[in-house]
């Protein structure tokens, strides 16, 4: 073949090509345009049914066209709502055998349907799909697995904590997934998270440290102080956590004392991050007994003297507060009256000037 | 000797179509492959989980470092949408580089800066000396560093890195806007997968002519021009297609500077991002990937092509010929720098495909271009190519170009959809043909002018870019799908 035969092939390959993607953008945007119209119109019709059926528990006929559109709509509503509402929503869709369908999907050869069977199910708090959906967390696909551990924290039976655990020690779903999903169970898991805390699997024990704080189990105080000086860096951060969550006083001592440690070891084990969360914990709790080591802190590192000015800022404000004196707004935080009166002048100044801003995180509410 | 210049120029001829296929072919195969990722994602994306990464208390918490230099046109803006991300706990570091206009006084201002005593960690080494550091005092968690301009961005952004409290750090420019749910995604990776993830990065688009209001994106729009047009379409095919098919095949090269986000520890690890690179994105990509690999450790660097930072890309003639030679240059600096890895079956995928792929294609895809095209004229001149055969080998390289062009365009209305009227799609179609009809052999050009300039050992050409700043909109805004 000569050059110029493969160049002519070419250009009539090309000539056939272009004119078909042309027309195919065209086609896209059409159909696109026409198939969101005829899905709004669909939703517009729907929706007011699936607001009556949640209003009063009554049977309606999904049926046909408005089937599919009443499970989106079901579907988008659901982790929006929370008891009588979302028990109506779920009825509904068990009656209009959308439920049932999704419990097969469970089993579906296709990873895309597992996935969202999962995630209605999950949304719908659908007891009965508990155990198919424990039985994905050893699913082939990752991001089904990942949905099946969601799903059982918004079901929130605690019979899926020791499927999660086990899933989380296999590193089946990650520790981020998991943590959520035992927070969605909440103290109904408590007894599984307790006896979690003394697991074998770092993994776990941090996991289970991080959300008994989250969860305020004031029980599990004992065995998280034990796992201040565990061998695993994540662990023992998790429980420094955890402990500055639970706010409580009785834990300060301990968190003193690992935290004048950490200033004191050689710089090549001294642990950043370990020390950081000690200094905020310590700030969290508010006992004036901390004061010194946070003030001793101040001399440290910039993100360690910065995390001591965000702990000492915390405790001033949280005393003015409990002073009854006049409410403290954002911006009196900045200021050196926000820091404790214990402090020294130096210290006072030296607050003022390195707290930077406050970090007031904005999620974390679980709803 | 007539007879040796026909030979001479038949095989370069076969050489040049040899490498213009491979080239229009490896952009097309990137493009399917993202096509195939993006319509994964797009089938399981309402199961996606950000408002459980929101909700979540065990979310890492992210510092933002924005580098500014004279940024009074847009950094207010720019800054206002950082702080207005819909992530569970993050600070915003402004590192104000030196700007000799009003961008200190804008933020200030706007913001009610406090000065607080100056302080960083020497967790890398920085060039510029820092000058003074401000806090907010309006409640939100912003600090801005002043210091010494080096005339280099990656400075700025290591002084940035030493100021940062938290875990991730995520870099992005002071012209650009990030979209509300940019972080919740980018981050997705490193909670899914926090052993292995040390980098992700998100796609990059022109912001030029659409409105904001408010720090916040409304409806995108085309631009005006047809330059900034064509880099609308080129960063569709280059910056998302393309950097979402290198990451599925685990050779990401680029986590673009305009955002991405890094493992803390990971980028001191590296010493930061170079300061004698012009391309300190990529070599900071590619030193975390050579680190990793070095160590042995089972990790990965991830795009995210749903996470969008929107940018002002430049709209002139000169301002773009100065960011092309530069981008040129930097290739050239971080392919010396690392040419241990090239072809290095050490380096995996990276060493093997992604790094050669750059050298062939990328840095040396300009001299190509331009030797076949001499080559043409050549024989033109010579008279062993007849003209007819010219036009042949013009159209055929032109169309198939404008064929990698549309099928980007396709995978953008089938998937991303964000420009939604009938007349930027047509503008779309038009920019496909400008592209491929002078754009890229100019574009071209520049790279080769970029290249000389390294070759030359000649220092690049910074000069600023005229921002024309973001287009307001009274309007609420409404978010882009």
């Amino acid at each position: 073949m000569t050059i110029r035969t493969a160049f002519e092939i070419a250009l009539l390959v090309l000539s056939l090509t272009l004119p078909l993607m042309f027309a195919a953008l065209g086609f896209l945007k059409l159909s696109r345009e026409w198939r969101s119209r005829r899905y709004d119109q669909l939703v517009e019709e729907t929706r007011p049914l699936v607001m009556a059926a949640l209003d009063a528990p009554t049977s309606i006929d999904l049926s046909g066209r408005h089937g599919a559109a009443a499970e989106t709509i079901a579907a988008s509503l659901l982790p929006q709502l929370r008891g009588a509402d979302r028990d109506n929503l779920a009825n509904l869709l068990e009656q209009g055998g959308m439920l049932p369908q999704a419990r097969q999907g469970l089993r579906s050869r296709r990873a895309a349907r597992r996935q969202r069977s999962a995630e209605l199910l999950g949304a719908a708090g659908n007891r009965r799909a508990t155990a198919g959906l424990a039985k994905m967390l050893d699913d082939r696909d990752e991001e089904v697995r990942q949905t099946a551990a969601r799903a059982l924290g918004r079901i929130g039976d605690p019979l899926s904590v020791p499927p999660l655990l086990v899933a989380l020690d296999l590193k089946r779903v990650s520790a981020h997934t998991v943590s959520m999903a035992l927070l969605r169970i909440g103290s109904a898991g408590a007894d599984e998270l307790t006896i979690a805390l003394a697991s074998d699997s770092p993994r776990v024990r941090a996991v289970a440290a991080d959300t008994t704080g989250a969860l305020g189990l004031i029980a599990a105080v004992p065995t998280i102080e034990d796992l201040l000086t565990d061998e695993n860096h994540t662990t023992r951060i998790s429980a420094v956590r955890a402990l500055g969550r639970l706010g409580v006083p009785t834990a300060t001592p301990t968190l003193i004392r690992r935290l004048q440690h950490e200033l004191v070891v050689p710089s090549l084990t001294f642990d950043e991050d370990y020390a950081r969360a000690l200094i905020t914990s310590l700030g969290q709790i508010g006992e004036r007994s901390a004061i010194p080591v946070l003030e001793q802190s101040l001399m440290r590192s910039y993100r360690l003297s910065s995390a001591a000015a965000d702990a000492l800022s915390e405790m001033g404000a949280r005393r003015a507060q409990h002073s009854n004196h006049e409410s403290l707004d954002s911006e009196d935080r900045r200021t050196s009256d926000s820091v404790p009166s214990e402090m020294s002048d130096e210290t006072r100044d030296g607050v003022a000037s390195t707290v930077t801003q406050s970090r007031t995180p904005q999620g974390n509410n679980l709803s | 000797m007539k007879e040796f210049a026909i030979d001479l120029l038949s095989a370069l001829d076969w050489l040049v179509l040899f490498y213009f296929l491979v080239l229009n072919t490896s952009y097309l195969m990137l493009v399917l492959a993202a096509a195939r990722q993006a319509g994964h994602s797009l089938r399981r994306g309402p199961t996606s989980n950000y408002d459980d990464i929101f909700a979540n208390p065990a979310t890492p918490a992210v510092s933002v470092v924005m580098a500014a230099y004279n940024e009074e046109a847009c950094v207010v803006e720019s800054v206002r949408a950082a702080l207005g991300l819909r992530y569970p706990e993050f600070e915003v570091i402004v590192v104000d580089d030196g700007s000799s206009d009003r961008t200190f006084e804008r933020l200030s201002a706007e913001f009610d800066l406090a000065e607080v005593a100056p302080a960083a960690d020497p967790g890398v080494r920085t060039l510029g000396a820092m000058r003074s550091m401000h806090a907010s005092t309006t409640d939100d968690p912003l600090v801005v560093v002043r210091k010494v301009n080096v005339q280099k961005r990656s400075d700025a952004i290591n002084a940035g890195l030493n100021v940062a409290q938290y875990p991730l750090v995520c870099c992005v420019d002071a012209d650009s806007i990030l979209e509300a749910d940019a972080l919740l995604r980018v981050v997705k990776p490193f909670v899914d997968d926090p052993d292995r993830v040390i980098a992700t990065g998100g796609s990059i688009r022109a912001i030029n002519g659409s409105p904001v209001y408010r720090g916040q994106i409304g409806e995108p729009q085309l631009p005006r021009g047809w330059l900034a047009r064509i880099q609308v379409l080129e960063y569709l095919r280059s910056f998302l297609l393309g950097r979402s098919g290198w990451s599925g095949f685990g050779g990401l090269l680029i986590i673009s500077g305009a955002f991405g986000l890094y493992r803390r520890d990971a980028l001191i690890d590296i010493g930061g991002f170079d300061t004698d690179s012009l391309a300190e994105d990529a070599d900071a990509t590619i030193a975390l990937h050579r680190r990793a690999i070095e160590r042995g450790d089972d990790y990965r660097i991830v795009f995210v092509p749903d996470s969008v930072c929107w940018t002002e890309v430049p709209s002139s003639r000169a301002d773009l010929a100065r960011q092309r030679r530069r981008w040129s240059h930097g290739l050239f600096q971080v392919m010396s720098k690392h040419r241990r890895v090239i072809g290095n079956p050490r380096y995996g995928r990276v060493g093997i495909v992604a790094m050669p792929y750059y050298l062939l294609f990328e840095l040396l895809g300009a001299v190509v271009e331009l030797v076949g095209v001499a080559a043409v004229i050549l024989g033109l001149a010579l008279g062993v190519v007849s003209i007819d055969f010219a036009i042949l080998f013009a159209v055929v390289a032109i169309g198939f170009g404008i064929a990698v062009s549309l099928s980007a365009l396709l995978v953008e209305e089938v998937i991303y959809h964000k420009y939604r009227s009938w007349p930027d799609l047509l503008r779309s179609v038009a920019a496909c043909l400008l592209e491929n009809l002078g754009y890229r052999q100019l574009h071209a050009w520049w790279r080769l002018q970029g290249l000389a300039d390294a070759f030359g050992n000649r220092e690049p050409e910074w000069g600023e870019i005229h921002r024309a700043g973001f287009a307001a909109e009274q309007p609420a805004p409404q978010p882009p799908r």
